[in-house]
């Protein structure tokens, strides 16, 4: 029963989110275009010594855009969350049989599902555009896999936060700082060892450009298993936490209830 | 016996201080609108500071090339919460009580852009201060300083204007938001912001060329490379005056779609 209510919960979270082109297509487009204009901006920079060993900048940037989309896409079940409290429809299902546990679930394997889609969007749309996965359909796999459980992690941390908040204040909008200071503050975008000092010590102990260097791996190298599992473990922590903490935050929303 | 018609610009002067004061009760927006220009600031000038190393490179470093687009980017995002303020007004039916009100439809915009022209001031000078407290260098003095403000008023405007015109279409903050910031972030980023024209990548710098922010950065810039010139003056300034004359009447003709 509990499964069949977090698929059917996850179901209506994937449709209401294609419903809307104005919600979900600038989380497609923005990082698509981001990544488009670093490119265009930075190819050059593929030359200095220190650089990777790449094809061209594309390759480098592709998992940037994909963990970069799939994170802010994944603050929008905080805003999901706030809206289904706002509407009532939260307090309608905490009536019901449903377990507790099952509303956010539900939430965050809709964020799921559409952050594999979100991921192989991206990585089609920039590979027609010219970026090359040597990992191939594995590689392919193992990224979106990976972007899927980062948007259970990223989601429960945000969905968490709107549990919390109620409707008082637009949790995404408190999210979204965080969100984006893991990912820039990380080698998402650029290698280490071209920043500076203090920045580069600071993305270096940053987990996200571990999980970014490893999933690279998969585009800039060829598939690895190794890396491939490590990358998948380090985001299985996030989600881990994240799931723990949106359901730990039902549990308290029901107790103050 | 009808009630007097109150004037534009007292109705717009209201709705700007009403719509400044909000700010203040909104602690997360007041933290993403300084917070996030800043730490793009940081991001881009030690992130990527290798990109100044390069041959050719016109500033002395990178945080001198970035300053222009991290103030003009900040500002936008300022004005935008301009329009996300009006959608949420609209949401709430606050706007449709304004509109059967006696008062002149005009002020119901206008006070918004000049909410939009105020919240634009804090990131201006939080950015640039930030920024020269990093060590970017303004060869352009006193004058640069004041193209830059010229530059970033210029923008905040232009992007107030399409905030408030697509929150009057769309009505909604959920539908809008991703319009309003996907719309000032293509422009902003499809220019010189990043780089120069003779770094960018044949299909960028086509776009870039005739992208008319890319003059509203020479303009902003141009202090932080050098003295400031009228050629790298007048550009921006026309390109901003027609944007701002489009954008402003897309606002205001949004008003028909709400005016019972």
């Amino acid at each position: 029963m509990t499964w069949r209510a977090v698929l059917l919960l996850a179901r209506r979270s994937v449709i209401g989110r294609f419903r809307h082109p104005s919600l979900f297509l600038p989380d497609l487009v923005g990082p698509i275009l981001f990544t488009l204009v670093l490119w265009g901006s930075f190819e050059r920079t593929t030359v200095l010594p220190e650089f990777p060993d790449v094809r061209s900048f594309l390759d480098f940037a592709l998992v940037g855009a994909v963990v970069v989309g799939v994170c802010f896409s994944a603050t929008d079940v905080s805003d999901d969350l706030q809206a289904d409290i706002a509407g009532g429809f939260f307090d309608r299902l905490a009536v019901t049989p449903v377990s507790r546990p099952a509303l956010v679930l539900g939430r965050l394997a809709g964020a799921a599902a559409f952050a594999g889609f979100e991921a192989l969007a991206i990585m089609g749309v920039l590979t027609a555009l010219g970026a090359t996965i040597r990992g191939g359909a594995a590689g392919v796999a193992v990224i979106a896999l990976v972007a899927m459980v980062l948007a259970v992690g990223t989601g429960g941390m945000g969905a968490n936060l709107a549990l919390r908040r109620g409707i008082a204040e637009r949790a995404a909008a408190m999210f979204v700082p965080f969100a984006f200071v893991a990912v820039f503050l990380s080698s998402a975008y650029f290698p280490r060892q071209l920043m500076d000092g203090w920045f580069r010590a600071v993305a270096g102990a940053n987990p996200v450009s571990w999980v970014v260097e490893d999933l690279r791996h998969q585009v800039v190298v060829g598939f690895d298993p190794a890396t491939a599992a490590r990358a998948a473990a380090m985001v299985g922590v996030l989600a881990a936490a994240g799931v723990a903490c949106a359901v730990r935050a039902v549990r308290v929303r029901e107790t103050a209830a | 016996m009808t009630a007097p018609v109150v004037g534009a610009r007292a109705v717009g002067v209201r709705l700007a201080v009403r719509d400044l004061t909000r700010l203040r009760r909104h602690p997360a927006t007041a933290l993403n609108l300084l917070f996030l220009p800043v730490f793009l600031v940081v991001v881009w000038s030690r992130g990527f500071s290798a990109v100044a190393r390069l041959d050719g490179f016109p500033a002395r470093t990178e945080l001198d090339w970035i300053v222009p687009l991290a103030v003009l980017s900040a500002c936008t995002s300022a004005a935008l919460i301009t329009g996300f303020a009006m959608a949420r007004d609209l949401e709430s039916g606050f706007f449709d009580r304004l509109l059967l009100a006696p008062v002149r439809p005009l002020g119901l915009v206008a006070g918004p852009l000049i909410a939009g022209l105020g919240r634009a001031l804090v990131p201006l000078v939080v950015v640039l201060a930030v920024a020269l407290g990093l060590g970017a260098d303004l060869p352009g003095g006193a004058a640069g300083l004041a193209t830059t403000a010229a530059a970033a008023a210029g923008t905040a405007l232009c992007a107030s204007a399409w905030a408030v015109g697509l929150a009057l279409r769309l009505g909604s903050v959920r539908r809008s938001v991703h319009v309003m910031q996907t719309g000032t972030a293509a422009l902003l980023y499809l220019s010189t912001g990043l780089a120069p024209v003779a770094f960018m990548s044949a299909w960028l710098r086509a776009v870039a060329r005739v992208n008319p922010m890319t003059a509203v950065l020479a303009l902003a810039r141009q202090g932080f490379l050098g003295p400031v010139t009228w050629d790298q003056t007048w550009p921006g300034l026309c390109a901003l005056a027609a944007g701002a004359t489009l954008l402003c009447a897309f606002a205001v003709r949004g008003l028909r779609r709400v005016q019972p």
